[in-house]
């Protein structure tokens, strides 16, 4: 190869890889600059201060509240869609009538923001006028309305299920994805061997799908451990910070009480965590490739 | 129309050399096969005469005029691809007018021709059909149409017929042959099947592992493989190879098997006496001897239709026979075998160069 | 066949109930007289289809102002994340080059980084190139957080574009630049529309930034709008809230449910795998 055919290619990633690093790079750049500062209520960096920052955020209760919901919401979302998703995937790949209908139906949540879903769930569970308690009254089940979102506990649960409800149509997209790569000769010579369907599935589907899974957990576990609106306009972390998680914490330290120097570090801890989990993801994704190429 | 001339090209990516020293003159109006088997370069090869990748080493000329550095749409060629790389977007007419349509050829002109080429291949009721419309054989027609209306210096063909089935392949190898008979365009084929070798070429250049085994008419390779790779790559079903050591007595020369069996050799061989040798002798020049024959017994009989192909141990080493008679044999049956001498290939058996 | 598909849609029910739901309630929240929202104990039934709703919540909710913000920053973002997109997907499809692993891995590691870890510096980066409280602030960050996605989407599916599509028109007597216009983009034309799509759909529902970005109420971008008639209010006109929802949301759904085979589609591809 002559060097202009290499430079060529370089040429055309170069300008996204500009924008994405101005865009992307500079803030981290900022924050762990920040992290290490006193920060002013307005933004104006002031004298280094070590760790102080760091060492605020390990003093603070709220804190550790925040990141063991942060945890309970994760696990919580994760483990429920995943739980829910593979067999919503396995019916939505086999044909039936009104295959067409219920994909469309079950991915239909991916396509509305999120704002707008907590919106519209947070006006349909009030406990006076919501919708919700009318449906559950109409069918006997409850005599009388509910608060759904009064009461810390409660509302934190509800908003797991709504943020299980989100992370569904994402990821039985990517199991349909996987499902739909699966030779079928397999399964016909599993047939023929004599494996009923639950051994096919066992024995079969999971051990195929398996790269499918790890990447469909690893990626809802970052999505699900940085979502900010379902809480946020369910209940904005309350009452009394008793929803709060990691992302509302942080977004209120900065934006609503001007602990810039505290939100940095804590920006900076979120951003070690996903840092992990983003080179799982790399490390996945690579070996998935790894094994196509050997494979051709 | 021009010649082609590969003066030790090599072509290396990164630290791995595909290919080295290869020399190939190919003169005006040759049709010349590229054949070996997969990953032996030839692809590689064809791809750098066409100017699809780029020449490590050496020289391509194409006519008078060095190409190394010379892009493909400036070199003068047509090329026929594997899977036909016909522009989906476009119909028959489309793919087929398309380069003309690039040089700006005035409309009647660019009509005429296609026109031409399709009624010579047969295409003009699929002029207006889109690619996924027309079956495998009419997508290979298309292809070909492509190249046709070019009238270009050479035509290179990259394993054209490999995606269709065994009876079309036939019939398309005819008509390309009956095609260069026509227009004698340079063609440079490329294939894995020995057979398209054997049928279309002028002549037939072997390659294995990135090198030139040997170049030459097709009949001349078959009767004379230079070595053993050519010898069992050319013809179906293959040479059989008897290990044995060179003896001569009273002016006849043969090979001695480990049994003590001498397989008859011509005494014209250069091989030294007791020398380890391996006999070559194809399946079709084996014959039922009447009297003192090579004793063998049959293995597996497999009647082919036209021929009755029989598998047989001789001493202890495996071989075929080809029979037009219907002989009925058994497995287990005792025969006797023999041919002329002058039909058996002797080659080395440490370096596989013919003696 | 039968039997199967009434079981699975009886599987299926509660889920698809759950995801209905909110529709249901929109719909009904946003026709209903405003009296009849909050009546006690609440119903589904309403007497009448009250189209006023929507044109006096487009005029106290400002709706058409946030409509335009929300489209002005949706196709421009769309648009520059195209821009860079197509080339660098190309680059990858077609060529190899120094660095293209370490490329691949940034790519993906950008596409994990959520706006929301990196919000503050983000705002702080804007303050000082004085982009705070601009549209533009927000074209500029989409496309960059869009990119990841839209290149490798935009990958997967160029290498589905037989390279020797573009080696045979070479030979033909193209030069790249017109293979490319005349072989390669017309082939591209159709991923490259979906994969715009997918781009504007998520610019249209981002949240985060939007809310931190833009300070007065006429950069407002939809989702930020209609939070702002729901967060810190005492008196919340939830019939405005719901009608503006579903004008929000209504043609990007049936636009999302239209082109998600193609999503999934784009992931067995490669996206994924």
């Amino acid at each position: 190869m002559t060097s202009s055919t290499s430079l060529k290619p370089l040429a055309m990633i170069l300008p996204g890889l500009a924008l994405a690093i101005l865009i992307i790079g500079y803030p981290i750049y900022d924050l762990g600059y920040a992290s290490l500062h006193e920060v002013s209520r307005f933004g104006q960096l002031r004298d280094f201060n070590g760790f102080n920052n760091f060492r605020d955020v390990f003093e603070d209760p709220l804190f550790y509240g925040s990141l063991i919901r942060t945890l309970i919401w994760t696990f919580a979302v994760v483990g429920g869609t995943l739980a829910l998703s593979l067999p919503i995937a396995m019916m939505l790949n086999e044909e039936f009538y009104g295959r067409g209908l219920a994909r469309v139906i079950i991915m239909l949540p991916w396509s509305i923001s999120l704002t707008m879903t907590a919106v519209v769930w947070r006006w349909a569970l009030n406990g006076r006028a919501g919708l919700f308690n009318a449906t559950l009254m109409d069918l006997g089940i409850l005599k009388e309305p509910i608060e759904w979102l009064g009461e810390a506990n409660q509302a934190f649960t509800v908003e797991i299920l709504i943020g299980i409800l989100v992370s569904i149509p994402f990821t039985t997209t990517i199991f349909l994805g996987g499902l739909s790569a699966l030779p079928q000769d397999t399964y016909e010579a599993a047939a023929v061997d004599g494996a009923t369907r639950w051994k096919q599935f066992r024995h079969i589907t999971l051990p195929l799908m398996k790269p499918f899974i790890n990447i469909a957990v690893v990626l809802n576990v970052i999505y699900v451990f940085n979502s900010l609106p379902i809480i946020w306009v369910m209940t904005e972390g309350g009452p009394a910070n008793g929803t709060d998680i990691l992302v509302t914490y942080l977004y209120k330290l900065a934006f609503r009480f001007g602990q810039l120097g505290k939100a940095s570090a804590i920006s900076l801890i979120m951003f070690g965590v996903l840092l992990i989990f983003t080179i799982i993801y790399v490390l996945l994704v690579m070996r998935g490739e790894a094994g196509a190429e050997a494979e051709e | 129309m021009a010649s082609v001339t590969i003066s030790n090209v090599g072509k290396a990516f990164g630290t791995m050399n595909v290919l080295r020293d290869i020399n190939i003159d190919i003169e005006n109006h040759e049709f010349v096969v590229l054949v070996g088997p997969s990953g032996c370069g030839k692809s590689t090869l064809l791809r750098m005469i066409a100017g699809l990748e780029t020449v490590s080493n050496g020289e391509v000329r194409i006519g008078e005029r060095v190409v190394n550095d010379v892009p493909a749409r400036e070199r003068d060629i047509a090329m026929v691809f594997q899977n036909y790389a016909l522009y989906p977007h476009m119909t028959s007419y489309g793919n087929m007018s398309f380069s003309l349509r690039l040089r700006k050829r005035p409309q009647p002109e660019i009509d005429q021709k296609v026109r031409d080429a399709a009624a010579t291949l047969n295409l003009l009721p699929f002029l207006e059909r889109s690619p996924r419309q027309l079956s495998g054989g009419q997508r290979q027609r298309v292809a070909m149409g492509r190249a046709l209306v070019r009238e270009a210096q050479v035509f290179l063909y990259d394993e054209p017929l490999s995606n269709l089935d065994a009876k079309l392949r036939v019939v398309m190898r005819t008509e390309i042959k009956a095609l260069h008979q026509r227009l004698k365009t340079t063609s440079i084929y490329v294939t894995h099947d020995q057979i398209e070798a054997m049928t279309m070429a002028d002549r037939i250049v072997v390659m294995n592992g990135g090198r030139i085994e040997q170049i030459g008419a097709p009949l001349d390779l078959y009767d004379r493989p230079g070595n053993l790779f050519v010898a069992g790559f050319l013809g179906s079903p293959s040479m059989n190879f008897l290990k044995g050591r060179m003896r001569r007595t009273q002016g006849k020369a043969y090979v001695e098997t480990e049994g003590g069996i001498g397989l008859p050799v011509s005494a014209a061989t250069a091989a030294a006496e007791n020398q380890p040798v391996i006999c070559g002798i194809r399946p079709e020049h084996i014959a039922i001897a009447g009297e003192g024959g090579l004793p063998v017994t049959v293995d597996v009989v497999e009647p082919t239709g036209p021929n009755i192909e029989v598998f047989f141990s001789l001493a202890g080493q495996n071989g075929s026979a080809v029979f037009t008679e219907r002989h009925k044999f058994r497995p287990g049956d005792r025969v006797a075998l023999h041919w002329q001498p002058e039909h058996a290939n002797v080659f080395d058996a440490e370096t596989g160069v013919r003696l | 066949m039968l039997k199967k598909s009434i079981l699975f849609w009886l599987i299926l029910s509660p889920l698809v109930v759950v995801i209905l739901f909110p529709f249901g309630v929109m719909f009904v929240s946003a026709f209903r007289p405003r009296e009849e929202l909050f009546t006690y104990p609440p119903t589904w039934t309403f007497s009448e289809f009250r189209w006023a709703n929507f044109a006096e919540m487009w005029v106290k909710t400002n709706f058409g102002q946030a409509l335009l913000n929300s489209l002005y920053v949706s196709v421009l973002s769309t648009l520059l994340a195209m821009i860079l997109s197509i080339p660098a997907a190309y680059a990858l499809s077609r060529y190899r080059f120094p660095g293209k692993r370490a490329y691949r891995t940034f790519l993906l590691m950008t596409q994990m980084m959520s706006p929301i870890v990196l919000v503050l510096g983000l705002f702080r980066m804007m303050v000082a190139l004085g982009l705070v409280n601009t549209l533009n602030s927000l074209v500029l960050t989409y496309a960059a957080f869009n990119m990841a996605f839209t290149i490798w989407m935009l990958q997967s599916y160029f290498s589905t574009i037989p390279r020797d599509l573009e080696e045979a028109a070479w030979i033909d007597g193209a030069g790249h630049l017109t293979s490319l216009l005349k072989v390669f983009l017309p082939l591209a034309v159709p991923a490259m529309a979906v994969t715009a799509i997918f781009g504007f759909i998520n610019s249209w529902n981002e949240f985060v930034l939007a809310l931190t970005m833009i300070r007065s109420s006429d950069g407002f971008t939809l989702p930020v709008q209609i939070y702002s008639q729901v967060a810190g209010r005492y008196q919340i006109e939830w019939h405005h809230v719901m009608a503006a929802t579903m004008l929000a949301t209504l043609p990007v759904a049936i636009v999302f449910s239209w082109l998600q085979r193609f999503l999934i589609r784009g992931m067995a591809l490669g996206a994924v795998k």
